[in-house]
C-alpha cells in the first residue's frame, strides 16, 4: 500500500494530508486525463493478437538503441533484427516503406500487422527478400507463415 | 469489477477509487484466465491496467500522436505475450516497465529525427475535452473542480522528478511501488521519501497560491 513507507522522525498527521492530496491528485487525474476511450478500445480488441500457436521473434537489435548515431544523420533508416529460434528477419524502415530480408533464405508468406484485424500482405521473392511501399504509421509487427510455422515479430512502433 | 462503466465524471461516484479497480492480488489470476481464453478476463486486465499504462505514458510528455503509439504498443505486445509471461502476478510491472522502455524509445527517436513538438499536449485538459464543465451542477462541484484544475496546473509545474512521480502514483487503482519503480526506473526505496516531498511541495504550492 501507499504511504507505508516509514517516517523515523515520529509524523505529525503530515501523511494523513498527504493521503489526502494524493486522493485528490487521483480523482483530478480520473477527469482531467483518462485514458482516452478509443485507446482502450484498442487495447480490449487486442486480444484478438493474443496467439499461443505463433512464435514470438524477438527483438534482438535496434538501430534507435544499439547503433552509434551517426554524426549529421538524422534521417538515418530504423533498422531492427528479430530472431525466433534459427530464423531471423531483418527489417529496415524508412520514410518510404519497409524493406527485409528473413534467414535462412526460403520463401515465406509474410504480411505487416497494424493492430488487431489490420494485415496487408507484401511481396516476398524466393531469397526471403521482401517490401512494402507503406511506411508502418504506428505499431507494427510482421507475421511470417513458413511451410511449417507461424512466426510474429514482437510488435514496436517504428 | 464494474466492466464496462462509462468513465464517470462526476466527484460523487468515484469509480475509479472504488469498484472499478483490479485488486492486484487479482492480477495473476485475471492472465492466466485470459490465457485460457476468458476474454471478460482480459476486458478486467484492461480496465484495471489502462490508468497505469496511460500514466507512464502522461509522465514522459510524449506528443498526441507519440503516445498513442506507445499505449497501443505495450497492450498488442502485452496480448502477443500472454501466455508467456513468467510472473503473471507482476504484470503491472511489466506493462509499466514496457510503456517505460518505448517512451524512452520515442524520446531518442525524436531527438535524432525533427523535433517535432506538440505544444498541445500539455493544454490537453482544457481543450474540447472538458468534462469537468458536466458537473458543474452546483456550486461546490464547480469550486472542486476549479480546485482540481488548478491541481494539474501546479502538478505541471512542479519539476520534472516531482511530476513524473505524482503522475504514475496517482493513477487508478493506486500503482504498487514496485509498478512505480518499473514506470520511472527508479529504486522502491526511494519513492516513499520522494513521495512525500513532492506532496509537500504540491502543497505548499497550492497553500500559497491560495494566499496571493
Amino acid at each position: 500500500m501507499n504511504g507505508a513507507g516509514g517516517f523515523p522522525h515520529g509524523d505529525d498527521g503530515g501523511e494523513a494530508e498527504d493521503a489526502l492530496l494524493e486522493e485528490e491528485l487521483r480523482q483530478a487525474a480520473a477527469v482531467l486525463d483518462p485514458v482516452p476511450d478509443a485507446l482502450r478500445q484498442l487495447a480490449l480488441d487486442a486480444y484478438a493478437l493474443h496467439d499461443l500457436d505463433a512464435k514470438i521473434a524477438e527483438l534482438t537489435f535496434d538501430s534507435l538503441v544499439d547503433a552509434l548515431p551517426v554524426r549529421g544523420v538524422t534521417d538515418a533508416p530504423r533498422m531492427l533484427t528479430f530472431r525466433a529460434g534459427r530464423v531471423t528477419v531483418d527489417v529496415e524502415v524508412t520514410g518510404d516503406g519497409l524493406m527485409g530480408q528473413v534467414m535462412p533464405p526460403g520463401s515465406a508468406r509474410i504480411e505487416v500487422l497494424g493492430g488487431p484485424g489490420t494485415a496487408r500482405p507484401v511481396t516476398v521473392d524466393t531469397l526471403g527478400r521482401f517490401t512494402s511501399e507503406d511506411p508502418p504509421s504506428g505499431p507494427f509487427a510482421l507475421r511470417l507463415r513458413t511451410g511449417t510455422e507461424v512466426i510474429v515479430t514482437e510488435w514496436l512502433r517504428a | 469489477m464494474r466492466a464496462g462503466t462509462l468513465r464517470s465524471t462526476a466527484y460523487d461516484d468515484e469509480p475509479y477509487t472504488r469498484g472499478g479497480a483490479v485488486d492486484r492480488t487479482e492480477v495473476g489470476a485475471l492472465v492466466r484466465s485470459a490465457v485460457d481464453g476468458d476474454a471478460a478476463a482480459w476486458k478486467a486486465l484492461v480496465e484495471g491496467m489502462s490508468p497505469l499504462v496511460w500514466s507512464v505514458v502522461r509522465s514522459h510528455r510524449l506528443s498526441e500522436a507519440d503516445g498513442r503509439d506507445v499505449y497501443q504498443t505495450v497492450w498488442f505486445r502485452f496480448a502477443q505475450h500472454l501466455g508467456r509471461i513468467r510472473e503473471p502476478d507482476k504484470t503491472g510491472a511489466w506493462l509499466a516497465s514496457t510503456a517505460r522502455h518505448e517512451c524512452l524509445k520515442v524520446l531518442r527517436g525524436n531527438t535524432r529525427l525533427t523535433l517535432t513538438d506538440d505544444p498541445q499536449v500539455l493544454d490537453r485538459a482544457s481543450e474540447d475535452r472538458t468534462p469537468e464543465q458536466t458537473l458543474i451542477d452546483s456550486e461546490e462541484a464547480a469550486d472542486r473542480a476549479e480546485r482540481a484544475r488548478r491541481l494539474w496546473q501546479e502538478l505541471d509545474e512542479l519539476g520534472e522528478r516531482c511530476r513524473q512521480l505524482l503522475r504514475v502514483l496517482v493513477a487508478s487503482p493506486p500503482p504498487s511501488y514496485v509498478e512505480i519503480s518499473a514506470a520511472l526506473g527508479i529504486a522502491v526505496g526511494s519513492i516513499g521519501p520522494l513521495r512525500q516531498r513532492c506532496l509537500r511541495r504540491l502543497r505548499a504550492r497550492m497553500d500559497q497560491r491560495g494566499a496571493a
